[in-house]
């Protein structure tokens, strides 16, 4: 209802956007919500640390931040006026440009090559725009917004055409940085989905070869397969080099751990036995997860991914434990989908299980 | 294989998972026992000593914004109902239930009990609407708890965000309601009146959380049921009009819901007031009551004065939603385009009709339904 009303009169969304002065209003419908909430809440505790110097702000080689005292009055009296419904565009100037002075002291030269790189184009409701909304777009406002653009590629990929994905996804040394985090979610998210493509177009193959008498031919798939793992290592490796270049440790390794222990299983099943990804390595990520979940233990695809690891004959409790919270965090239906990719890849699907059984 | 380490406690379809004994890998090669490898015991044993309990006892974090169940907890009680009774599908929920989902503890298996109780008591068969409504909890659950850690935001501050959306959201269902009963309740002889003039009646419906709004749900159910008579009159049935014996409610305590005077109606009475106004009165009473605790709720959460500039915006944007949408060509537009957009949820829907006394001459029956940021709501308003 809410959208059909907002799509069927413009000129309500219009006036909707001019309530309370804020522009974004009525635009909030096509917004995704955990971007706009996520994006609010960073600046928020941004600026309560400009306030109260708690956490110490600190650029990225060290450096320790200083913030003048103009602008952290200002950023004060900010976050008493933001936290208003009304009046939005109201506030005082003297407030604006204290808290763009306060960017400019936090963020140094990089505030002004951010501005100048992003500008003119830059526009808050990009940001938060639900990637959902790329379907709607034309192709000239997808290919000019990175994180569209991702979006795109992932439905086409869904789809199953990875080369119509490819035309949409842009080489990561063409990108100007700094990027949004919409798109270096899109970024991650991509990477992993390439990965899980990758992986999946080699299940009859896999399938065959487990058939297959040891010759030529079984030596062959398996050389083939060999030529997948190590494109989706690098992939899975890039996606945590992204996290941890962009603090997004956390993401990153719950969209790079799926793939890697795909990865340990086709490597173990081929006996790929190059230097590469094996379980030693995916049990370090994991317990990389479980350090960065510490100061995130509601994170419902962590604990996703800790049940599917720790499904272990010493660990059973453990997994069964964390199988509850990634239930109760609401990522139930993630755990399973990653549960039968795994098992479709090994082809221990329950009712391959029942049919062999039958067969047998 | 996979390993050498058998559990034959694990399904079969786990083997993919079971660990190689080279797991903990030594330096000399040889393959250590899990059992015996004391660092990762203890590895164990801090990680599950990190969260301050074992076992099946599990210990649960708790998110910035509230899960599904903690919502609907309180919606539940927000109603007045402290348990979910039994009913044809569901098999309750109890009183502690309840208390645990709003407090945010697991209850992985009152959960479907709790889904089920809900659409039971919104009419719902629950075999229909059940996998789309978890879905949904679900998919806001997960949403919820990936948002990033921000502990040392006040619940104003992490609650800015969420309220600047619901604005819109909120305005909008108001307004379309506004709208429907404005339209519907149009006199069909006279000339169409403007704009204003027919939503005017029905525009306190926009300031739900206004102190009055459940004094005013209450005069407009007393004129339904009493249409034309002296307040005198009214309470004289009100305090006497009652199928058990027992007083519905006395009449200085709807005077005192009239001012405003309590900010969160008592549900004692409630079935009883219910049953003296008439078939459906008792859901919009709860409604109303719902209405009276976010307004409560939401003054403790971001304060007085933010509250009442929300509210205002909300009235704002359901104004002019109502304002918008009661023009006939617009509603109609609306309607085409919503027959063809998928609802939520969609087929299937059964409606429980109102089984209300027939509408008394001159008046026209109206279903009223609230769905959405509200919950649902039934009964039947009448007009002359």
């Amino acid at each position: 209802m809410f959208s059909v009303v907002l799509y069927a009169y413009p000129p309500l969304s219009a006036h909707i956007c001019g309530v309370g002065g804020n522009p974004l209003l009525g635009l909030l419908g096509v917004t995704s919500f955990i971007r706009h909430v996520g994006e609010e809440w960073l600046l928020r505790t941004f600026m309560n640390a400009v306030i109260s110097g708690d956490p110490p702000l600190a650029r990225s080689n060290g450096t320790p931040i200083r913030i003048s005292d103009t602008a952290r009055a200002a950023v004060q009296r900010w976050s008493v006026s933001s936290l208003e419904f009304e009046n939005a565009t109201e506030d005082d100037p003297a407030v604006d440009a204290g808290v763009i002075q306060t960017f400019l002291e936090a963020f140094g030269p990089e505030a002004f090559v951010m501005f100048a790189k992003r500008s003119p184009s830059i526009d808050l409701s990009k940001v938060l725009l639900d990637p959902a909304v790329e379907v709607a777009l034309s192709d000239a406002e997808v290919r000019d917004d990175l994180a569209m653009s991702l979006a795109r590629a992932r439905r086409l990929l869904d789809a199953g055409d990875l080369d119509g994905a490819q035309s949409w996804i842009p080489a990561l040394d063409t990108l100007q940085p700094p990027l949004s985090s919409a798109e270096i979610a899109g970024l991650i998210e991509t990477y992993a989905a390439i990965c899980h493509y990758m992986l999946d177009q080699c299940r009859p193959l896999r399938a065959l070869l487990r058939m297959t008498p040891a010759g030529t031919d079984l030596e062959r798939g398996r050389e083939w397969l060999s030529g997948v793992v190590q494109p989706a290592e690098k992939l899975v490796d890039l996606i945590l080099e992204i996290g941890e270049a962009t603090h997004v440790q956390l993401e990153a390794l719950v969209h790079a751990l799926p793939v890697a222990i795909r990865v340990v299983l086709l490597r173990e099943e081929v006996e790929f036995v190059q230097e590469g990804l094996n379980r030693a390595a995916v049990d370090r990520l994991v317990d990389q997860l479980e350090r960065c979940m510490e100061h995130h233990p509601t994170h419902a695809h962590g604990w996703a991914l800790r049940a599917l690891w720790r499904r272990l004959p010493d660990q059973h409790e453990e997994a069964e434990r964390a199988e509850k919270q990634a239930i109760h965090f609401g990522a139930g239906a993630v755990l399973d989908e990653a549960r039968r990719r795994i098992e479709d890849d090994l082809c221990l699907a329950p009712e391959a299980d029942g049919l062999t059984q039958d067969a047998g | 294989m996979y390993g050498t380490m058998q559990d034959s406690s694990l399904p079969r379809r786990w083997n993919w998972l079971r660990l190689p004994i080279s797991l903990a890998e030594s330096r000399s090669g040889n393959p250590l026992r899990c059992q015996a490898d004391g660092a990762l015991t203890q590895n164990v044993v801090a990680v599950l000593g990190r969260d301050g309990k074992h076992g099946h006892m599990a210990a649960v974090g708790s998110t910035l914004l509230p899960l599904s169940q903690q919502v609907i907890a309180w919606i539940m009680r927000g109603l007045g109902y402290d348990e979910l009774a039994p009913r044809e599908v569901s098999r309750g929920v109890s009183r502690s239930t309840l208390k645990n989902a709003q407090r945010g503890d697991m209850i992985l298996r009152a959960w479907p009990d709790l889904i089920d109780g809900v659409l039971e008591l919104l009419g719902r068969d629950p075999a229909e609407g059940r996998v789309i409504l978890q879905q949904a909890l679900k998919h806001w659950d997960e949403m919820i708890s990936r948002l990033p850690p921000a502990s040392g935001l006040s619940l104003a501050e992490r609650l800015h965000a969420p309220l600047v959306r619901a604005i819109p959201e909120v305005g909008i269902r108001l307004g379309a309601l506004v709208a429907s009963l404005a339209l519907a309740t149009e006199p069909s002889s006279s000339q169409p009146s403007s704009t204003q003039a027919a939503i005017k009646p029905w525009l306190w419906l926009v300031e739900p959380l206004d102190s009055r709004f459940f004094g005013k749900v209450v005069d407009r159910l007393l004129e339904r049921r009493f249409p034309g008579m002296s307040n005198e009159e009214r309470k004289e049935f009100v305090e006497r009009d009652t199928r058990d014996g027992d007083q519905a409610v006395a009449w200085r305590t709807i005077e005192r819901w009239h001012s405003g005077e309590i900010e969160v109606p008592n549900t004692k009475g409630f079935a009883a007031l219910g049953k003296v106004l008439g078939e459906g009165a008792e859901p919009i009473l709860r409604l109303a009551r719902l209405a009276a605790q976010l307004r409560k709720s939401l003054c403790d959460w971001i304060g007085e004065d933010a509250a009442a500039q929300w509210l205002r915006q909300v009235a704002t944007v359901g104004q002019i939603a109502a304002q918008f949408l009661v023009a006939a060509t617009g509603m109609a537009k609306a309607a085409r385009l919503a027959a063809r957009c998928p609802r939520w949820p969609s087929r299937g829907r059964r409606v429980r009709k109102p089984s209300s006394p027939t509408p008394r001459c001159g008046e026209r029956a109206v279903e009223v339904r609230t769905v959405g940021a509200l919950g649902e709501g039934c009964g039947v308003l009448r007009a002359r």
